[in-house]
Order: C-alpha cells, then structure tokens, then sequence
C-alpha cells in the first residue's frame, strides 16, 4: 500500500480476487510478527500519510515556480502542451509573462485551482502524450488500469506530474500509513463519509508525523551537539574517534534516518573516520575505513571529494541518476564502493563539509536506502549545523595527530641526540641539586630547537642559585659562533656537547649521592670538600661547580678556532687559500687586559690541589710547590700561546666573566675549581707531570672522564653513529668501592680507534684511589679503568 | 439529503482546513466544530505519542471500526514499523514489519 503512496479499500480482506484488481502485484508482506488474524477481519481501507499531505496541489509543492512556468512554456513539452490546452484564457495569459503570476498571490492560487482541477478530472496518460517521458516503475504498474474513479484519477496524475517536473516539483513520499480494519462478523461496509473523514485524519496526520519529526530532528539535535561537545572534552585523538562512533551513529537522526560516515581531510585524502553500516560489522567497516579501502583522494572526480574540494554541499534525491549529478558538475560522477551499504542500494545523497578557519577539514556523508524519500533542504541546513560544530572535534583530532606525528619526531630526534640510556637515567636522578630541572628537561621532549631548550636550560640553573647571568650570556654568544665553527672540516658540535657532559656527570654525581647513603660511603660532596679545603661547603657548591665547568667547558672553541675562521672568511669570499692571519700575538693580550693575575691565580690553585698540604689561599700558600707551580706556568703559557688551547682561554673567561657577575664571592668554592677543571680538560692535562686524581681534583676527574665518554648525538656521515650503551655506577661489595662504567659505541672503526687514542691518553692522567671509573668502547672492547692504572703501576 | 451534503461539503472544507457555517443544520455544526477541533489538535501534535493519543480517542468517534494501526516509514531501511495498533495488543506487534517495494 505504502508503495503505491494510495487509499485503498478493501470490502472483505480475505478475498484475494479484490485485492488483485487493486493492487497489479500482491504486495510483498512481510510480517514476523504475530500471525495476523485475517479471519476476523472484514472490510479495511489503508491511507498513506503523505509529505505533501493530499495529491492535491499546493504553493509549496512547487520547488521553483518560476520554472515550472518556463515548463509549462515549453512548446516541445507534450505534455505543457496538453496541460496549457486545458488552462482558461486569463491564466493562459499570465503564464506568457509570467512577471505577472510571480508575487501576485490571487493569480497563482487561480492557476493552481485551475491544476487541480484538471489533476482530479482529466486523465493526463497516453502513450502519445508521454511517449518521451521515462516513467516509474509504479507508474507503470499503475498504469495497467485506466482509473475510472476520481481519487485515482488525481492520484495518478500528480504522480505522473512529478515524473515530467522532476525539478519543478516537491515529490510525494510516504511518512506512514494509517490502517482501518472490520471485524468480518458483524462488520457492515465503512460509509463514504467514514472514509472521507479516514482519509482527512490521513491529511492531518502527514501534517502533525511531519511536526513531530520536525521536533525529534530538534531533541536529536541537541543530543548530537551534546555528543559533538562531549568529544571536545577529549584530549586525546583516540579518546575523540571512540566519541566520535557515538556522534556518528546518531548523525542520521537528526535529518531522520540514514546511514551516516564523518570524513576527515589529511594530506589531500578524505578518510573516513567513523560510519554506520548495516550488514558488516561495525568494526570491521571501521577498521577497513582507516586501512584505506574506503579512502578517497580529494582531487577526485566523486561527490564526497567534491564537497571537500568545493566546500560546498550536496544534496541528491537519487544517486543512480547521472542527470541530477552532472548538473551540479559536468565531471562529477558517483564512485563506487561507499562504506555505509552496497553502492546498488544508495538512492538520497546528502554530504555536507566540515570547514574550519576556511579550509575544509571533514565531511558528512548521509546515504538512503533507493526509494527512500530524498533529503530536504532543511536536512542540509541541519547537517551544515552539526558539521560546524563537528569542526571543533575533528580540528582536535588532526591537531592531536599533527602533534603526535611532531611529538613522536620530537622524541624520535631527542633519542638520537640523547640516547635512550641518558634520558632514561635523567629522568630518575633526584639527589643532585638540579634533579628536579633535570627531570623536567627530559619528560617534555621539544618539537623546536634542541638547542634552544638547552640554552634556556643552562640560563634557568646558572641563575637558579648564584645569579650568574652575564657568564650564561657567553653561552648564547657560543651558540652563533658555533654555526660559523660548523663550516670548518672536521667541526663537530660542541654547544650540544657540552650539555651532554653536565647530564653525564650530573647521573653519575647522583648515583654517587644515592650509593653514599646506601651504602654509607663518600658521597660527591665529601670528595670535592675533601679536595678543595673550603669551610662551609655545601652540595649546592659542589652541583654548581660542576654545571659551570661542564656547561662552560669548550666555551673558547671560537677563539681557539678563530685563526681557521679568517682563513675561511678570505678563501670564501677572496679566493686566497693559504693561511693569512698568521696568529695573533696572545701574550700582550694577556697581559694588557689583566689575565696575568688570573693565571697565578689558577696557578696557585693546581698547585694547593695536588699538595696535600695546607690549603688555597690568593695571598700566598707557604706549601706551594714552587716546581709544581713553574711546570704548569710553563705548560700553561705553552698552550696558551701556541696552540690557543681552548681549555686554558675557557678558563680565562669564565674568571674573568665572573669577576663581572659575583665578583670573588664564590672565587674559592666554585669558580676556580671549575675553571682549573676547564684549564685541565684540554690539551694542558697531556703536558703535566702530574696526574689528575679523583679524590685530589674530583671535577677536574670526572670533566675530563666525561668528555672523553661523551660522543653520542655527534655522528655524521664520515665518522658514523655513535651511542652511549650504558651508563652504570653501582657498589662492588668485593672491593668496597663505587664504580663508574660508561659503555659507548662508536659505530665506524676509524672512529672508534680516534677513541682509543684518546681513552689511552687520558687515562694515562686520571687516577684515582677510593673510587673505579671505566670506559670500554664496545667496537673494539677496549677497556680503560682508572683502577687498572693504579695496579698497573 | 440536502443537509446530508452541506455536512460532506463542510467536512471537506474541515479537510482543507477552511469551512463556511452558513445553512448547516445545528447538529451538523456540532459534529463539525468537534471534527475540526480534533484535526486541530492533531495538526498542533508535536510528539508520537500525542498523536496516537488523539487518534485513539477521536477516530472511533467518526469510524465505527474495530481498531486502527499507524506505521511510518523509516527511511533507513525503507521499511513501515508499526507505532500504533488497537486492535492487537502492541507489544506482540511491535516487531513486525512491512517492507515496501
């Protein structure tokens, strides 16, 4: 019955004969419910309740009025022409200038009377007449019988109008039906009236099933904006597209059924992100959505990509209909599969785009099911709300993936700089004074410039406690020379590096701290107040001797460097490739700009650290070994002025920076013990008689310990990839000491032989008595021990 | 007979929602001001349940019938689903359905 969109009347359900003559097919019953007790039934008469409410015409029947006019106009029209044969000569008249019906509200209510009457009288079908028209097939099941009666004649027609005016006028679907059924026995035949007024509760009902849908799409409205909203809540994009299922199985509710998919746009492709389906699992469907089967390129010719491109929507009443697409596009076509239902089964259309900040970021998609009524604009208008809210959310979601995606490269390159083992171990250090700091630095990796997190770092600490802005301003300083120092053969980077040693030494300075407790042995502190000789030392002391050697430590490379960065500058832009800044005279430097006294000083200080006689004092030590002391002058001067040595000059600055910044305040306690660790580090430790003892010059020690161990994040291409494979400081109970054991990779043989050299070299000079520091580097498995040394010798 | 059809033309225009009362015999009127009183109240119907309501109490009032059953359309799956039903008790009905086409 709802197929034929007919009143229909029945005297006695149960004879089949009648019901054939009314319906050309039985209409196909499925019924899986309660066997229904036809025996008892007698006379039944069935309305549809129709959307346009009768077949009657009415104004808002007419899409565009205007064209169905230009229609009715159209001599090559067979049908306008039979239609206009039959209007009277006023309505004729006003049709030919149509300025005159259009706006004149009397005229058009006469034309449509005058439609109307001829819907319900003149029986519009002939072959003739028709002969161009492809018709439906209900029509045409219809058209079997030559209606006699005037309900059928009116019926017919309207439907055979909205065949030929597809575009000019509202089609008839069926909201529901309303049924009416005798009882058999007893039952007498409904009366004309009765069905008369059967069918006006019909009218009405189309009306108010019209209402309250309209009021179910506002409740349904409010639930999805409240769904939509609840998914903004979500901060992760996981967490949204679990919500966003929510949202999308209600979407269809809110234009009154459908099957509905939200699309996202990422890198020019419109992926669906969430769908209901009706036969698959909604799982599966999911998860072949986002492997890509369902995946559609937004440069392509189909209607969903076009909504994306265009930022425009669609609406189609029947997607098999090439016409009806090509008309919004004369390249859009219809692609096939589509996620929600097999393509052959999609009638209505309707796809809406998510836009945000102007650009396209998602799309609606609502598909029926073939047959069922086409959306309504009001439909569209709805989807376009939901879809701008809907924005929010999916901008969320590709925020969080963006970020994710930059967050996973973040960490990916915070790894390759820093080593697995180091941000593992730094992330739990906690005795340090700078534990906290250090934590922190680690657990949010950056998406920026490392180094500018470093920078801000280090400027943090060297001001946490001691206020020392202008020194941590060289740092910056360093940084843009750097990039000019990373032009020369050879350069590697030194800013980063430098960072690196402070952590290294920061986690094994706290493992000490944490086994010193443990254990009951000598924590870092005890070893460096034992060394220095000062009274009131504290950790924050010896911490922060520590940050300002390792931080500052190749601070000088520019300088050392310089005279290769001039060369450079007049090969690069004169062509002049010999060596032309034959060096600068260093000493007159010196002297002229009061280093001299620096130098004693540090002087002063090497000397009182390897005696182990009385302490450091600047106006004069009675124990200084005047042998100890003319040897490091010597060496110093040596380095200093032949080979520019960026240890001794790093020394220098950070003295002299910090007479500007603190004055002598901390001169004894921290400063010249990092500066003479910095003087060390170089190539002066190489020409001193004497060795670097841990328990005597514990930074210096463990400056130079890691330095040498530090080369992960440093690779290129010609030396390879190195890393740090283990960092480890634990109590061996058979010996009573601590031991410090750095494992590093070199990852190329000639760089790992350079690091041989090197290791051999240095622990040549650093020995030490109550503690074990080892290097092994695993490319050769060469292994050096501070330890070794001593039972060596 | 005459006012037999002055009543159909009344309750045609009650139909369309217009009607004239001039020379309407007065029990006719009655019926008619009751018939568009209840159209009224189902064209102000703005929920399911309300209709069914005025369905259930008005209808019988013009259609000696022994019960009525509305089904609408769900455009999903293009399928009648029964939402009101006198005659059977509703909840044996509530799954059956009536596919169209």
């Amino acid at each position: 019955m709802a197929k034929y969109k007919k009143f229909l009347y029945i005297k006695n359900e149960k004879d089949e004969g009648e019901i054939q003559q009314i319906y050309p097919k039985p209409p196909n019953h499925v019924d899986s419910g309660k066997p229904h007790e036809t025996t008892k039934i007698g006379p039944f008469m069935a309305a549809p309740i129709l959307n346009i409410g009768s077949y009657q015409l009415e104004k808002g029947d007419f899409k565009d009025l205007k064209a169905f006019i230009d229609r009715l106009n159209d001599e090559t029209n067979l049908l306008s022409k039979f239609i206009k044969n039959k209007l009277s000569p006023e309505i004729l008249g006003s049709l030919n200038a149509y300025e005159d019906i259009i706006g004149n509200d009397q005229l058009v209510d006469r034309f449509i009377d005058e439609l109307n009457n001829l819907l319900g009288n003149e029986f519009f079908y002939s072959k003739e007449l028709f002969r161009d028209i492809s018709l439906s097939r209900e029509i045409e099941d219809l058209l079997l019988n030559v209606p006699t009666q005037k309900e059928d004649i009116l019926y017919i027609n309207r439907l055979l109008l909205e065949d030929v005016y597809r575009d000019e006028l509202t089609k008839c679907y069926v909201l529901g039906v309303i049924r009416l059924p005798h009882v058999a026995d007893g039952g007498t035949e409904f009366t004309e009236y009765e069905k008369r007024i059967f069918n006006y509760f019909a009218i009405r009902l189309s009306q108010s099933i019209e209402n309250a849908n309209i009021v179910k799409k506002y409740n349904n409205l409010v639930s999805i904006y409240r769904r939509i909203g609840h998914c903004c809540e979500y901060d992760t994009t996981d967490n949204i597209l679990d919500k966003l299922f929510e949202v999308v199985r209600f979407m269809p509710e809110i234009v009154g059924g459908g099957y509905c998919t939200i699309f996202t746009i990422e890198s020019e492709m419109v992926i669906p992100q969430a769908t209901t389906s009706t036969s698959k699992p909604f799982l599966e469907i999911v998860k072949r959505s986002r492997s890509g089967t369902y995946l559609y390129d937004i440069k392509g010719p189909g209607l969903t990509s076009w909504v994306a491109r265009n930022k425009k929507p669609i609406r189609i009443d029947n997607i098999s209909n090439e016409k009806e697409i090509r008309k919004i596009d004369p390249d859009l076509i219809a692609l096939r599969p589509v996620v929600e239902i097999e393509y052959d089964d999609v009638g209505p259309f309707l796809a809406v785009p998510i836009i945000r900040d102007g650009n396209s970021v998602g799309v609606i998609r609502v598909l029926r099911r073939k047959g069922a009524r086409p959306f309504k604009s009001m439909d569209e208008t709805l989807l376009t709300g939901s879809a701008e809210l809907l924005s929010l959310v999916l901008s969320n979601i590709i925020r969080n993936k963006e970020f994710s995606i930059r967050q996973s490269k973040a960490t990916e390159q915070w790894l390759s700089i820093f080593s697995s083992e180091l941000v593992n171990k730094g992330i739990i250090v906690k005795e340090i004074s700078y534990a906290h700091e250090i934590n922190d630095f680690f657990n949010t990796p950056v998406s920026g410039e490392i180094s500018e997190k470093i920078k801000d770092s280090l400027d943090n600490l060297w001001k946490k406690d001691y206020g020392m802005s202008k020194s941590i301003s060289l740092l910056s300083d360093f940084k843009n020379y750097e990039d000019m120092l990373l032009e020369l053969p050879g350069y590697r980077d030194h800013f980063i590096h430098q960072f690196q040693v402070f952590i290294l030494g920061a986690i094994i300075i706290d493992d000490i701290y944490k086994i010193g407790k443990e254990k009951n042995k000598k924590s870092f502190l005890d070893f460096y107040s034992s060394a220095i000789k000062e009274p009131g030392l504290t950790k924050q002391h010896a911490d922060f001797a520590w940050l300002i050697a390792s931080s500052f430590h190749d601070i000088a490379y520019p300088i050392e460097k310089s005279d290769k960065i001039f060369d450079k500058f007049f090969s690069n832009f004169m062509g002049i490739e010999e060596s032309v800044i034959q060096g600068i005279r260093l000493e007159y430097i010196i002297y002229d700009s009061g280093y001299q006294r620096l130098i004693d000083n540090l002087a002063d200080f090497y000397v009182s650290l390897q005696n182990t006689g009385k302490g450091w004092a600047f106006n004069g030590n009675d124990n200084r070994s005047i042998n100890v002391d003319a040897c490091f002058n010597e060496a110093l001067w040596r380095n200093l002025l032949k080979k520019r040595d960026h240890g001794v000059l790093g020394a220098l600055i950070l003295l002299h920076q910090s007479l500007s910044d603190s004055g002598t305040r901390h001169f004894s306690t921290v400063i010249y013990p990092a500066a003479l660790a910095i003087a060390l580090h170089g190539k002066l430790l190489l020409e001193l008689q004497e060795d670097i003892v841990f328990e005597q010059n514990p930074l210096a020690f463990l400056l130079r310990f890691c330095d040498l161990s530090q080369e992960w994040g440093r690779g290129n291409a010609i030396i390879g990839n190195p890393n740090l494979s283990k960092i480890d400081v634990n109590y061996n109970e058979s010996d009573n000491m601590i031991h410090v054991r750095v494992e590093i990779s070199l990852g190329n043989a000639h760089a790992a032989l350079k690091k041989e050299i090197e290791a051999r070299d240095v622990f040549g000079r650093l020995f030490s008595r109550d503690m074990v520091f080892e290097l092994k580097i695993n490319d050769t498995g060469k292994e050096y021990s501070s330890l070794r040394r001593l039972i060596s010798l | 007979m005459v006012a037999r059809k002055k009543k159909a033309e009344l309750i045609e225009r009650a139909g369309r929602q217009t009607i004239e009362l001039d020379n309407v015999p007065s029990e006719s009127i009655e019926e008619c001001h009751e018939l568009i009183d209840t159209l009224s109240k189902l064209n102000e119907a703005r929920d399911l349940d309300r209709i069914c309501e005025i369905i259930d109490k008005y209808l019988k009032k013009y259609i000696k019938g022994v019960g009525c059953s509305i089904f609408l359309m769900d455009p999903t799956t293009n399928e009648l689903k029964l939402i009101y039903s006198k005659m059977i008790d509703k909840e044996s009905w509530s799954r059956a359905k009536y596919r169209v086409g």
